[in-house]
Protein backbone atom coordinates (compact mmCIF):
# COMPACT_ATOMS: atom_id res chain seq x y z
CA UNK A 1 0.00 0.00 0.00
CA UNK A 2 1.15 3.13 -0.60
CA UNK A 3 1.28 6.64 1.52
CA UNK A 4 -1.83 7.95 -0.04
CA UNK A 5 -3.52 4.74 0.47
CA UNK A 6 -2.97 4.99 4.13
CA UNK A 7 -3.21 8.72 4.40
CA UNK A 8 -6.77 8.81 2.50
CA UNK A 9 -7.82 5.82 5.09
CA UNK A 10 -6.52 7.87 7.99
CA UNK A 11 -8.70 10.66 6.65
CA UNK A 12 -11.94 8.78 6.00
CA UNK A 13 -11.60 7.51 9.09
CA UNK A 14 -11.17 10.99 11.20
CA UNK A 15 -13.63 12.20 8.56
CA UNK A 16 -15.73 9.90 10.74
CA UNK A 17 -14.63 10.48 14.28
CA UNK A 18 -15.54 14.43 12.83
CA UNK A 19 -19.11 13.39 11.77
CA UNK A 20 -19.85 11.29 14.58
CA UNK A 21 -18.85 14.20 17.00
CA UNK A 22 -20.89 16.25 15.48
CA UNK A 23 -24.13 13.89 14.33
CA UNK A 24 -24.17 11.57 17.58
CA UNK A 25 -26.15 12.85 20.86
CA UNK A 26 -25.29 10.35 23.64
CA UNK A 27 -22.31 12.05 25.42
CA UNK A 28 -20.28 8.50 25.06
CA UNK A 29 -20.53 8.25 21.39
CA UNK A 30 -19.13 11.76 21.23
CA UNK A 31 -15.93 10.53 22.93
CA UNK A 32 -15.33 7.71 21.24
CA UNK A 33 -15.75 9.57 18.15
CA UNK A 34 -12.91 11.73 19.35
CA UNK A 35 -10.82 8.72 20.42
CA UNK A 36 -11.54 7.36 16.87
CA UNK A 37 -10.35 10.85 15.43
CA UNK A 38 -6.84 9.79 17.31
CA UNK A 39 -6.64 7.25 16.22
CA UNK A 40 -6.80 8.37 12.72
CA UNK A 41 -4.07 10.61 13.61
CA UNK A 42 -2.42 7.48 14.72
CA UNK A 43 -2.36 6.31 11.61
CA UNK A 44 -0.96 9.26 9.95
CA UNK A 45 1.97 9.40 11.91
CA UNK A 46 2.89 6.07 11.51
CA UNK A 47 2.38 5.87 7.91
CA UNK A 48 4.63 9.09 7.32
CA UNK A 49 7.07 7.13 9.68
CA UNK A 50 6.82 4.06 7.75
CA UNK A 51 7.73 6.44 4.32
CA UNK A 52 9.95 8.98 5.60
CA UNK A 53 13.22 8.91 7.00
CA UNK A 54 13.26 8.26 11.19
CA UNK A 55 11.03 6.59 13.89
CA UNK A 56 9.68 10.16 14.99
CA UNK A 57 6.25 9.32 14.36
CA UNK A 58 6.05 6.03 15.79
CA UNK A 59 7.10 7.31 19.19
CA UNK A 60 4.92 10.00 18.14
CA UNK A 61 1.81 8.03 18.34
CA UNK A 62 2.81 6.83 21.44
CA UNK A 63 2.18 10.08 23.17
CA UNK A 64 -0.87 10.26 21.34
CA UNK A 65 -1.96 6.78 22.90
CA UNK A 66 -1.18 8.45 26.79
CA UNK A 67 -3.12 11.82 25.94
CA UNK A 68 -5.82 9.93 24.60
CA UNK A 69 -5.96 7.52 27.77
CA UNK A 70 -5.81 10.91 30.23
CA UNK A 71 -8.58 12.36 28.32
CA UNK A 72 -10.60 9.35 28.40
CA UNK A 73 -9.97 9.25 32.05
CA UNK A 74 -10.97 12.91 32.86
CA UNK A 75 -13.87 12.62 30.32
CA UNK A 76 -15.54 10.07 31.64
CA UNK A 77 -15.63 11.23 35.04
CA UNK A 78 -17.01 14.53 33.62
CA UNK A 79 -19.56 12.20 31.97
CA UNK A 80 -20.57 10.46 35.51
CA UNK A 81 -21.17 13.29 37.22
CA UNK A 82 -23.35 14.86 34.48
CA UNK A 83 -25.71 11.71 34.97
CA UNK A 84 -25.61 11.33 38.18
CA UNK A 85 -27.19 14.73 38.70
CA UNK A 86 -29.46 14.34 35.77
CA UNK A 87 -29.94 10.45 34.94
CA UNK A 88 -29.46 11.18 30.97
CA UNK A 89 -25.70 11.86 29.06
CA UNK A 90 -27.50 12.90 26.04
CA UNK A 91 -26.08 16.63 24.88
CA UNK A 92 -29.57 18.20 23.50
CA UNK A 93 -31.16 17.68 27.31
CA UNK A 94 -27.83 19.95 28.89
CA UNK A 95 -29.76 22.90 28.38
CA UNK A 96 -29.21 24.89 31.62
CA UNK A 97 -26.53 27.07 30.22
CA UNK A 98 -28.18 29.04 27.50
CA UNK A 99 -28.46 33.30 26.22
CA UNK B 1 22.55 18.89 17.35
CA UNK B 2 22.70 17.15 20.74
CA UNK B 3 24.20 20.02 22.31
CA UNK B 4 22.14 20.46 25.32
CA UNK B 5 20.81 17.34 25.47
CA UNK B 6 19.01 17.74 28.79
CA UNK B 7 19.61 20.87 31.01
CA UNK B 8 18.11 21.11 35.06
CA UNK B 9 18.77 24.21 34.62
CA UNK B 10 16.19 25.34 31.28
CA UNK B 11 13.25 23.33 32.92
CA UNK B 12 14.16 24.86 36.81
CA UNK B 13 11.11 27.08 37.00
CA UNK B 14 8.37 24.36 35.86
CA UNK B 15 9.87 21.85 38.20
CA UNK B 16 9.32 24.12 41.06
CA UNK B 17 5.60 24.53 40.09
CA UNK B 18 5.55 20.79 39.37
CA UNK B 19 6.99 19.95 42.84
CA UNK B 20 4.54 22.92 44.43
CA UNK B 21 1.97 20.84 42.66
CA UNK B 22 2.85 17.32 43.83
CA UNK B 23 3.71 18.63 47.69
CA UNK B 24 0.20 20.81 48.04
CA UNK B 25 -1.42 17.24 46.54
CA UNK B 26 0.31 15.20 49.22
CA UNK B 27 -0.06 18.04 52.35
CA UNK B 28 -3.81 17.93 51.32
CA UNK B 29 -4.11 14.18 52.44
CA UNK B 30 -3.02 14.95 55.83
CA UNK B 31 -4.21 17.56 56.78
CA UNK B 32 -8.29 18.26 58.16
CA UNK B 33 -10.47 19.66 55.13
CA UNK B 34 -10.64 23.33 54.72
CA UNK B 35 -7.12 23.95 56.46
CA UNK B 36 -5.74 27.33 55.11
CA UNK B 37 -2.03 25.67 55.23
CA UNK B 38 -2.86 24.27 51.79
CA UNK B 39 -3.32 27.67 49.86
CA UNK B 40 -0.63 29.22 51.41
CA UNK B 41 1.39 26.38 50.76
CA UNK B 42 0.67 26.50 47.48
CA UNK B 43 1.12 30.12 47.06
CA UNK B 44 4.49 29.79 48.79
CA UNK B 45 5.24 27.25 46.07
CA UNK B 46 4.41 29.60 43.18
CA UNK B 47 5.96 32.42 44.57
CA UNK B 48 9.50 30.15 44.39
CA UNK B 49 8.28 29.37 40.84
CA UNK B 50 8.54 32.98 40.25
CA UNK B 51 11.69 33.95 41.37
CA UNK B 52 13.53 31.51 40.24
CA UNK B 53 11.79 32.71 36.70
CA UNK B 54 12.89 36.24 37.15
CA UNK B 55 16.13 35.33 38.04
CA UNK B 56 16.79 33.43 34.97
CA UNK B 57 15.71 36.64 33.17
CA UNK B 58 18.26 37.15 30.30
CA UNK B 59 19.46 33.77 30.08
CA UNK B 60 18.66 31.90 27.17
CA UNK B 61 19.40 28.04 26.68
CA UNK B 62 18.03 25.63 23.89
CA UNK B 63 17.59 21.94 25.88
CA UNK B 64 16.17 18.55 24.97
CA UNK B 65 17.59 18.52 21.57
CA UNK B 66 15.90 21.47 20.50
CA UNK B 67 12.29 20.52 21.69
CA UNK B 68 12.81 22.85 24.40
CA UNK B 69 14.04 26.80 24.62
CA UNK B 70 13.81 29.23 27.56
CA UNK B 71 14.38 32.79 26.74
CA UNK B 72 12.60 36.24 27.72
CA UNK B 73 9.80 34.88 26.05
CA UNK B 74 9.21 32.22 28.10
CA UNK B 75 10.26 34.10 31.19
CA UNK B 76 7.87 36.56 30.71
CA UNK B 77 5.37 34.19 30.27
CA UNK B 78 5.49 32.38 32.97
CA UNK B 79 5.34 35.31 35.19
CA UNK B 80 1.87 36.30 33.72
CA UNK B 81 0.87 32.78 34.03
CA UNK B 82 1.75 32.64 38.12
CA UNK B 83 0.89 36.10 38.74
CA UNK B 84 -2.60 35.09 37.46
CA UNK B 85 -2.51 31.66 39.41
CA UNK B 86 -1.20 33.74 42.79
CA UNK B 87 -3.94 36.28 42.31
CA UNK B 88 -6.54 33.48 41.35
CA UNK B 89 -6.09 31.37 44.66
CA UNK B 90 -6.34 34.61 46.99
CA UNK B 91 -9.75 35.31 45.50
CA UNK B 92 -10.48 31.46 45.79
CA UNK B 93 -9.65 31.80 49.59
CA UNK B 94 -12.65 34.88 49.67
CA UNK B 95 -15.15 32.86 47.16
CA UNK B 96 -14.12 29.86 49.67
CA UNK B 97 -15.52 32.07 52.40
CA UNK B 98 -18.64 32.65 50.13
CA UNK B 99 -19.83 29.74 48.38
CA UNK B 100 -18.64 27.04 50.54
CA UNK B 101 -15.41 24.83 50.14
CA UNK B 102 -13.73 24.05 46.92
CA UNK B 103 -12.69 20.14 47.00
CA UNK B 104 -8.35 19.36 48.26
CA UNK B 105 -7.45 18.91 44.63
CA UNK B 106 -8.42 22.41 44.15
CA UNK B 107 -5.35 23.75 45.08
CA UNK B 108 -3.02 21.12 43.50
CA UNK B 109 -5.25 21.75 39.82
CA UNK B 110 -4.02 25.31 39.77
CA UNK B 111 -0.16 24.20 39.79
CA UNK B 112 -0.90 21.59 37.81
CA UNK B 113 -2.34 23.69 34.57
CA UNK B 114 0.67 26.21 35.59
CA UNK B 115 2.78 23.40 34.95
CA UNK B 116 1.17 22.71 31.46
CA UNK B 117 0.71 26.35 30.41
CA UNK B 118 4.75 26.70 31.33
CA UNK B 119 5.34 23.49 28.65
CA UNK B 120 3.59 25.44 26.05
CA UNK B 121 5.20 28.87 26.60
CA UNK B 122 9.07 26.99 26.15
CA UNK B 123 7.66 24.68 24.20
CA UNK B 124 10.10 24.46 20.51
CA UNK B 125 8.66 21.60 19.47
CA UNK B 126 5.25 20.55 18.07
CA UNK B 127 4.48 17.50 20.39
CA UNK B 128 5.91 19.53 23.50
CA UNK B 129 3.49 22.07 22.71
CA UNK B 130 0.66 20.09 22.60
CA UNK B 131 1.54 18.17 25.58
CA UNK B 132 1.80 20.93 27.44
CA UNK B 133 -1.61 22.03 26.52
CA UNK B 134 -3.14 19.01 27.27
CA UNK B 135 -1.84 18.78 30.85
CA UNK B 136 -3.22 22.54 31.28
CA UNK B 137 -6.63 22.00 29.66
CA UNK B 138 -7.10 18.98 31.26
CA UNK B 139 -6.92 20.61 34.40
CA UNK B 140 -8.81 23.64 33.48
CA UNK B 141 -11.84 20.83 32.91
CA UNK B 142 -11.79 19.28 36.22
CA UNK B 143 -11.41 23.06 37.53
CA UNK B 144 -14.91 23.75 35.59
CA UNK B 145 -17.19 21.13 36.66
CA UNK B 146 -15.70 21.91 40.74
CA UNK B 147 -18.96 23.04 41.80
CA UNK B 148 -20.76 19.70 42.96
CA UNK B 149 -23.98 20.16 43.51
CA UNK B 150 -24.35 22.71 40.82
CA UNK B 151 -26.03 20.95 37.67
CA UNK B 152 -24.90 23.79 35.48
CA UNK B 153 -21.19 23.46 36.29
CA UNK B 154 -21.18 19.41 35.44
CA UNK B 155 -22.85 20.92 31.96
CA UNK B 156 -20.56 23.33 31.57
CA UNK B 157 -17.31 20.98 32.20
CA UNK B 158 -18.73 18.46 29.82
CA UNK B 159 -19.63 20.75 27.38
CA UNK B 160 -15.98 22.29 27.86
CA UNK B 161 -14.59 18.82 27.69
CA UNK B 162 -16.36 17.32 24.70
CA UNK B 163 -14.71 20.46 22.06
CA UNK B 164 -11.66 21.20 23.70
CA UNK B 165 -10.89 17.26 23.07
CA UNK B 166 -12.39 18.03 19.02
CA UNK B 167 -9.83 20.50 18.90
CA UNK B 168 -7.12 18.60 20.74
CA UNK B 169 -8.01 15.89 17.88
CA UNK B 170 -7.52 19.07 15.01
CA UNK B 171 -3.97 20.21 16.34
CA UNK B 172 -2.77 16.33 16.39
CA UNK B 173 -3.87 15.63 12.70
CA UNK B 174 -2.76 18.95 11.68
CA UNK B 175 1.02 18.08 13.25
CA UNK B 176 0.62 14.65 11.63
CA UNK B 177 0.46 16.48 8.15
CA UNK B 178 3.31 19.33 9.05
CA UNK B 179 5.74 16.11 10.21
CA UNK B 180 5.00 14.10 7.60
CA UNK B 181 5.97 17.21 4.94
CA UNK B 182 9.05 18.61 6.77
CA UNK B 183 9.97 14.68 8.72
CA UNK B 184 10.37 16.57 11.89
CA UNK B 185 7.71 18.68 14.86
CA UNK B 186 11.13 21.07 15.36
CA UNK B 187 9.96 24.72 15.05
CA UNK B 188 13.52 25.79 14.14
CA UNK B 189 13.22 23.26 11.51
CA UNK B 190 10.23 23.95 10.20
CA UNK B 191 10.69 27.31 9.65
CA UNK B 192 13.39 27.00 7.89
CA UNK B 193 11.45 24.72 5.31
CA UNK B 194 8.96 26.82 5.29
CA UNK B 195 10.95 30.09 4.13
CA UNK B 196 12.50 27.59 1.83
CA UNK B 197 9.70 26.47 0.16
CA UNK B 198 7.53 29.59 0.09
CA UNK B 199 6.73 29.17 -3.75
CA UNK B 200 5.96 25.64 -4.00
CA UNK B 201 4.38 25.04 -0.30
CA UNK B 202 3.80 21.14 -0.43
CA UNK B 203 0.11 20.21 -0.17
CA UNK B 204 0.12 17.82 3.29
CA UNK B 205 1.98 21.19 4.94
CA UNK B 206 -1.00 23.43 3.75
CA UNK B 207 -3.65 20.92 5.27
CA UNK B 208 -1.69 20.39 8.53
CA UNK B 209 -1.46 24.29 8.91
CA UNK B 210 -4.84 24.82 8.28
CA UNK B 211 -5.99 22.23 10.69
CA UNK B 212 -3.50 23.55 13.43
CA UNK B 213 -5.14 26.90 13.40
CA UNK B 214 -8.58 25.41 13.71
CA UNK B 215 -7.64 23.83 17.00
CA UNK B 216 -6.03 26.94 18.20
CA UNK B 217 -8.75 28.41 17.20
CA UNK B 218 -11.21 26.37 19.75
CA UNK B 219 -8.81 26.41 22.17
CA UNK B 220 -8.83 30.35 22.13
CA UNK B 221 -12.25 30.95 21.37
CA UNK B 222 -11.95 32.81 18.13
CA UNK B 223 -15.47 33.20 16.62
CA UNK B 224 -16.45 30.43 14.94
CA UNK B 225 -14.69 28.15 17.01
CA UNK B 226 -16.06 30.44 19.93
CA UNK B 227 -19.46 28.14 21.13
CA UNK B 228 -18.11 26.68 24.03
CA UNK B 229 -16.84 29.86 26.22
CA UNK B 230 -19.81 31.27 27.36
CA UNK B 231 -21.36 28.02 29.14
CA UNK B 232 -17.93 27.42 30.21
CA UNK B 233 -17.52 30.60 31.65
CA UNK B 234 -20.78 31.11 33.08
CA UNK B 235 -20.56 27.20 34.62
CA UNK B 236 -17.45 27.72 36.17
CA UNK B 237 -17.01 28.54 40.04
CA UNK B 238 -15.65 32.82 39.71
CA UNK B 239 -12.27 32.41 40.40
CA UNK B 240 -11.75 29.55 37.84
CA UNK B 241 -13.64 31.87 35.29
CA UNK B 242 -10.83 34.35 35.68
CA UNK B 243 -8.43 31.79 35.53
CA UNK B 244 -9.73 30.85 32.02
CA UNK B 245 -9.97 34.09 30.90
CA UNK B 246 -6.56 35.35 31.72
CA UNK B 247 -4.05 32.48 32.19
CA UNK B 248 -5.61 30.01 29.80
CA UNK B 249 -6.20 32.54 27.41
CA UNK B 250 -2.68 33.92 27.16
CA UNK B 251 -0.59 29.96 26.59
CA UNK B 252 -2.64 29.70 23.99
CA UNK B 253 -1.67 33.14 22.41
CA UNK B 254 2.04 32.14 23.44
CA UNK B 255 1.72 29.32 20.97
CA UNK B 256 -0.06 31.37 18.76
CA UNK B 257 2.55 33.96 18.34
CA UNK B 258 4.72 31.28 18.13
CA UNK B 259 3.10 29.45 15.60
CA UNK B 260 1.16 31.55 13.17
CA UNK B 261 3.29 34.78 14.04
CA UNK B 262 7.00 33.24 13.35
CA UNK B 263 6.74 29.56 12.18
CA UNK B 264 4.52 29.71 9.61
CA UNK B 265 4.31 33.11 8.71
CA UNK B 266 3.98 33.39 5.20
CA UNK B 267 1.90 34.36 2.48
CA UNK B 268 2.28 31.58 0.40
CA UNK B 269 0.13 29.75 2.95
CA UNK B 270 -3.63 31.08 2.80
CA UNK B 271 -3.38 31.53 7.07
CA UNK B 272 -3.40 35.22 6.61
CA UNK B 273 -6.66 35.47 4.80
CA UNK B 274 -8.04 32.93 7.63
CA UNK B 275 -6.55 34.60 10.76
CA UNK B 276 -8.19 37.72 8.84
CA UNK B 277 -11.65 36.09 8.97
CA UNK B 278 -11.12 35.20 12.07
CA UNK B 279 -10.35 38.60 14.09
CA UNK B 280 -12.92 40.15 12.03
CA UNK B 281 -15.77 38.03 13.39
CA UNK B 282 -14.13 37.50 16.81
CA UNK B 283 -14.65 41.24 17.33
CA UNK B 284 -17.99 41.74 15.99
CA UNK B 285 -19.34 38.69 17.03
CA UNK B 286 -18.36 39.35 20.69
CA UNK B 287 -18.72 42.78 20.90
CA UNK B 288 -22.81 42.36 19.19
CA UNK B 289 -22.81 39.26 21.69
CA UNK B 290 -21.78 40.77 24.43
CA UNK B 291 -24.60 43.81 24.55
CA UNK B 292 -27.19 41.18 24.94
CA UNK B 293 -26.18 39.34 27.88
CA UNK B 294 -27.67 40.31 31.38
CA UNK B 295 -25.50 37.77 32.85
CA UNK B 296 -22.04 39.28 33.72
CA UNK B 297 -19.71 36.69 33.77
CA UNK B 298 -21.30 35.68 30.37
CA UNK B 299 -20.82 39.11 29.06
CA UNK B 300 -17.15 39.12 29.91
CA UNK B 301 -17.12 35.32 28.20
CA UNK B 302 -18.04 37.41 25.14
CA UNK B 303 -16.26 40.31 25.52
CA UNK B 304 -12.94 38.12 25.91
CA UNK B 305 -14.00 36.63 22.38
CA UNK B 306 -13.50 40.45 21.45
CA UNK B 307 -10.55 40.86 23.21
CA UNK B 308 -9.65 37.53 20.92
CA UNK B 309 -10.19 39.29 17.97
CA UNK B 310 -8.48 42.24 18.37
CA UNK B 311 -5.20 40.38 19.38
CA UNK B 312 -5.52 38.68 16.17
CA UNK B 313 -5.69 41.82 14.14
CA UNK B 314 -1.62 41.89 15.49
CA UNK B 315 -0.62 38.84 14.04
CA UNK B 316 -2.60 39.08 10.89
CA UNK B 317 0.02 41.03 8.97
CA UNK B 318 2.86 38.61 9.45
CA UNK B 319 4.62 38.27 6.22
CA UNK B 320 7.59 36.89 7.58
CA UNK B 321 6.80 37.16 10.60
CA UNK B 322 4.86 39.13 12.77
CA UNK B 323 6.45 42.69 12.74
CA UNK B 324 8.43 44.05 16.18
CA UNK B 325 5.59 46.01 17.06
CA UNK B 326 3.24 43.20 16.60
CA UNK B 327 4.50 40.82 18.87
CA UNK B 328 5.59 43.55 21.29
CA UNK B 329 1.29 44.94 20.98
CA UNK B 330 0.41 41.28 21.96
CA UNK B 331 2.73 40.75 25.07
CA UNK B 332 1.74 43.87 26.32
CA UNK B 333 -1.96 43.51 25.58
CA UNK B 334 -1.78 40.02 26.99
CA UNK B 335 -0.58 41.56 30.48
CA UNK B 336 -2.86 44.61 29.98
CA UNK B 337 -6.14 41.76 29.42
CA UNK B 338 -4.73 39.87 32.54
CA UNK B 339 -4.69 42.43 35.42
CA UNK B 340 -8.62 43.86 34.32
CA UNK B 341 -10.42 40.85 34.15
CA UNK B 342 -8.99 39.02 37.05
CA UNK B 343 -9.95 42.37 38.83
CA UNK B 344 -13.57 42.23 37.42
CA UNK B 345 -13.98 38.63 38.29
CA UNK B 346 -12.76 39.47 41.54
CA UNK B 347 -15.21 42.22 41.97
CA UNK B 348 -17.79 39.12 41.06
CA UNK B 349 -16.51 37.10 43.74
CA UNK B 350 -17.00 39.09 46.18
CA UNK B 351 -20.71 40.48 45.07
CA UNK B 352 -21.47 36.86 44.15
CA UNK B 353 -21.75 35.81 48.16
CA UNK B 354 -25.07 33.74 49.31
CA UNK B 355 -27.05 31.10 48.05
CA UNK B 356 -28.23 32.99 44.91
CA UNK B 357 -25.76 33.64 42.48
CA UNK B 358 -25.29 37.54 42.14
CA UNK B 359 -23.74 37.47 39.12
CA UNK B 360 -26.25 39.88 36.86
CA UNK B 361 -26.40 43.36 36.07
CA UNK B 362 -29.32 44.01 38.36
CA UNK B 363 -27.28 43.05 41.06
CA UNK B 364 -24.74 45.90 40.38
CA UNK B 365 -27.49 47.93 41.01
CA UNK B 366 -26.78 50.83 43.81
CA UNK B 367 -23.18 48.60 44.43
CA UNK B 368 -21.89 52.56 44.46
CA UNK B 369 -23.80 53.47 47.64
CA UNK B 370 -23.14 50.17 49.45
CA UNK B 371 -19.58 49.73 49.35
CA UNK B 372 -17.61 53.06 47.06
CA UNK B 373 -14.63 51.69 47.16
CA UNK B 374 -15.68 48.40 44.97
CA UNK B 375 -17.42 50.53 43.28
CA UNK B 376 -14.65 52.07 42.14
CA UNK B 377 -12.20 49.42 41.15
CA UNK B 378 -14.98 48.30 38.98
CA UNK B 379 -15.02 51.36 37.57
CA UNK B 380 -11.40 51.01 36.63
CA UNK B 381 -11.63 47.42 35.14
CA UNK B 382 -14.42 48.22 33.23
CA UNK B 383 -12.70 51.79 31.60
CA UNK B 384 -9.61 50.07 31.14
CA UNK B 385 -11.30 47.49 29.28
CA UNK B 386 -13.22 49.46 27.15
CA UNK B 387 -10.16 51.17 26.54
CA UNK B 388 -10.57 54.71 27.50
CA UNK B 389 -7.07 56.44 29.10
CA UNK B 390 -5.53 56.83 31.19
CA UNK B 391 -5.48 53.21 31.73
CA UNK B 392 -3.34 50.30 30.52
CA UNK B 393 -6.34 48.86 28.41
CA UNK B 394 -6.33 52.13 26.37
CA UNK B 395 -2.55 51.47 25.66
CA UNK B 396 -2.83 47.56 24.97
CA UNK B 397 -5.36 48.75 22.16
CA UNK B 398 -3.19 51.67 20.87
CA UNK B 399 -0.60 48.93 20.02
CA UNK B 400 -1.92 46.43 18.72
CA UNK B 401 -4.35 48.48 16.12
CA UNK B 402 -0.64 50.29 15.59
CA UNK B 403 0.91 47.53 14.18
CA UNK B 404 -2.11 46.10 12.28
CA UNK B 405 -2.11 49.94 10.18
CA UNK B 406 1.55 49.11 10.27
CA UNK B 407 1.05 46.01 8.41
CA UNK B 408 -1.34 47.37 5.87
CA UNK B 409 -4.07 46.50 7.33
CA UNK B 410 -6.02 49.83 8.17
CA UNK B 411 -9.46 47.93 7.41
CA UNK B 412 -9.59 45.87 9.87
CA UNK B 413 -8.24 48.26 12.43
CA UNK B 414 -10.52 50.85 10.92
CA UNK B 415 -13.32 47.72 12.27
CA UNK B 416 -11.54 46.96 15.89
CA UNK B 417 -12.07 50.83 16.48
CA UNK B 418 -15.82 51.00 15.50
CA UNK B 419 -16.43 47.20 17.45
CA UNK B 420 -14.76 48.73 20.66
CA UNK B 421 -17.34 51.47 21.01
CA UNK B 422 -20.13 48.87 20.72
CA UNK B 423 -17.73 47.72 23.76
CA UNK B 424 -17.80 50.90 25.49
CA UNK B 425 -21.50 50.83 25.89
CA UNK B 426 -21.99 47.13 27.71
CA UNK B 427 -18.63 47.92 30.07
CA UNK B 428 -20.41 51.62 30.87
CA UNK B 429 -23.58 49.86 31.74
CA UNK B 430 -22.33 48.05 34.18
CA UNK B 431 -20.60 51.36 36.06
CA UNK B 432 -23.90 53.54 35.27
CA UNK B 433 -25.81 50.34 37.14
CA UNK B 434 -23.48 50.65 39.84
CA UNK B 435 -23.67 54.90 40.06
CA UNK B 436 -26.90 55.78 38.87
CA UNK B 437 -29.54 53.04 39.81
CA UNK B 438 -31.00 52.39 43.06
CA UNK B 439 -30.36 48.94 44.21
CA UNK B 440 -32.92 46.81 42.53
CA UNK B 441 -31.93 43.75 44.49
CA UNK B 442 -31.46 43.97 48.80
CA UNK B 443 -27.95 43.30 49.15
CA UNK B 444 -27.21 40.17 51.20
CA UNK B 445 -24.39 41.66 53.31
CA UNK B 446 -20.97 40.10 52.90
CA UNK B 447 -18.17 39.93 54.85
CA UNK B 448 -15.02 41.66 53.90
CA UNK B 449 -12.06 39.56 52.85
CA UNK B 450 -8.91 41.71 53.66
CA UNK B 451 -7.03 39.69 51.20
CA UNK B 452 -9.49 40.51 48.01
CA UNK B 453 -9.47 44.00 49.22
CA UNK B 454 -6.12 44.16 49.29
CA UNK B 455 -5.76 41.93 45.75
CA UNK B 456 -8.46 44.12 44.06
CA UNK B 457 -6.82 47.74 45.36
CA UNK B 458 -3.13 46.07 43.99
CA UNK B 459 -4.56 45.53 40.54
CA UNK B 460 -6.18 48.97 40.51
CA UNK B 461 -3.61 50.52 41.00
CA UNK B 462 -1.40 49.08 38.19
CA UNK B 463 -3.90 49.39 35.85
CA UNK B 464 -4.00 53.01 36.11
CA UNK B 465 0.05 53.04 36.88
CA UNK B 466 0.71 51.12 33.67
CA UNK B 467 -1.95 53.28 32.02
CA UNK B 468 -0.26 56.39 32.59
CA UNK B 469 3.46 54.86 33.17
CA UNK B 470 3.68 52.28 29.90
CA UNK B 471 6.93 52.39 28.58
CA UNK B 472 8.63 49.86 31.35
CA UNK B 473 6.40 47.10 30.79
CA UNK B 474 6.31 48.09 26.83
CA UNK B 475 10.36 47.71 26.96
CA UNK B 476 9.89 44.32 28.60
CA UNK B 477 7.30 43.18 26.00
CA UNK B 478 9.79 44.13 24.03
CA UNK B 479 12.73 42.55 24.90
CA UNK B 480 10.82 39.42 25.52
CA UNK B 481 9.38 38.97 21.84
CA UNK B 482 13.06 39.90 20.54
CA UNK B 483 14.08 36.86 22.24
CA UNK B 484 12.08 34.33 20.09
CA UNK B 485 14.58 35.50 16.99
Amino acid sequence: MTLTGYLILSAILFTLGVLGVLLRRNAIMILMSIELMLNAVNLAMVAFSRFIPGLDGQVISFLIIAIAAAEAAVGLALVVQVARDRQTVDVDDLTLLRG
Amino acid sequence: MFEGLYSWSAVAPALVVLATALVVMMTDLFVEPGNRIVPWLTIAGLFAGLVVSISMWGTEEVAFSGAWKIGAFSIYFYCIFIVAAIITIFFSMSHEERRGRFPGEYWSLIPFSVVGMMVMASAADLITLIIGLETMSLCAYVMVGLNRGDKRSSEGALKYFLLGAFASAFLLYGTAFIYGSVITTRFAEITVFVSAHSNAIPFNLQVGAILLLVGLGFKVAAVPFHMWAPDAYQAAPTPVTGFMATAIKAAGFAAIVKIFGLMLATSALVLQDLIWWLALLSMIVGNFAAVMQMNLKRMLAYSSIAHVGYLLTAIVGSDPGVSLQGGTGVLFYLVSYALMTLGAFGVLIIIGGGEDRRETLVDMTGLASKSPGLALAMTIFMVSMSGIPPTIGFFGKFYVFGAAVQSGYTGLAVIGILTSVVGVFYYLRVVVNMYMKPAEKSFVPWRRSRISDITLGVLAAAVLYIGIFPQSLLDLARSAFKSLF
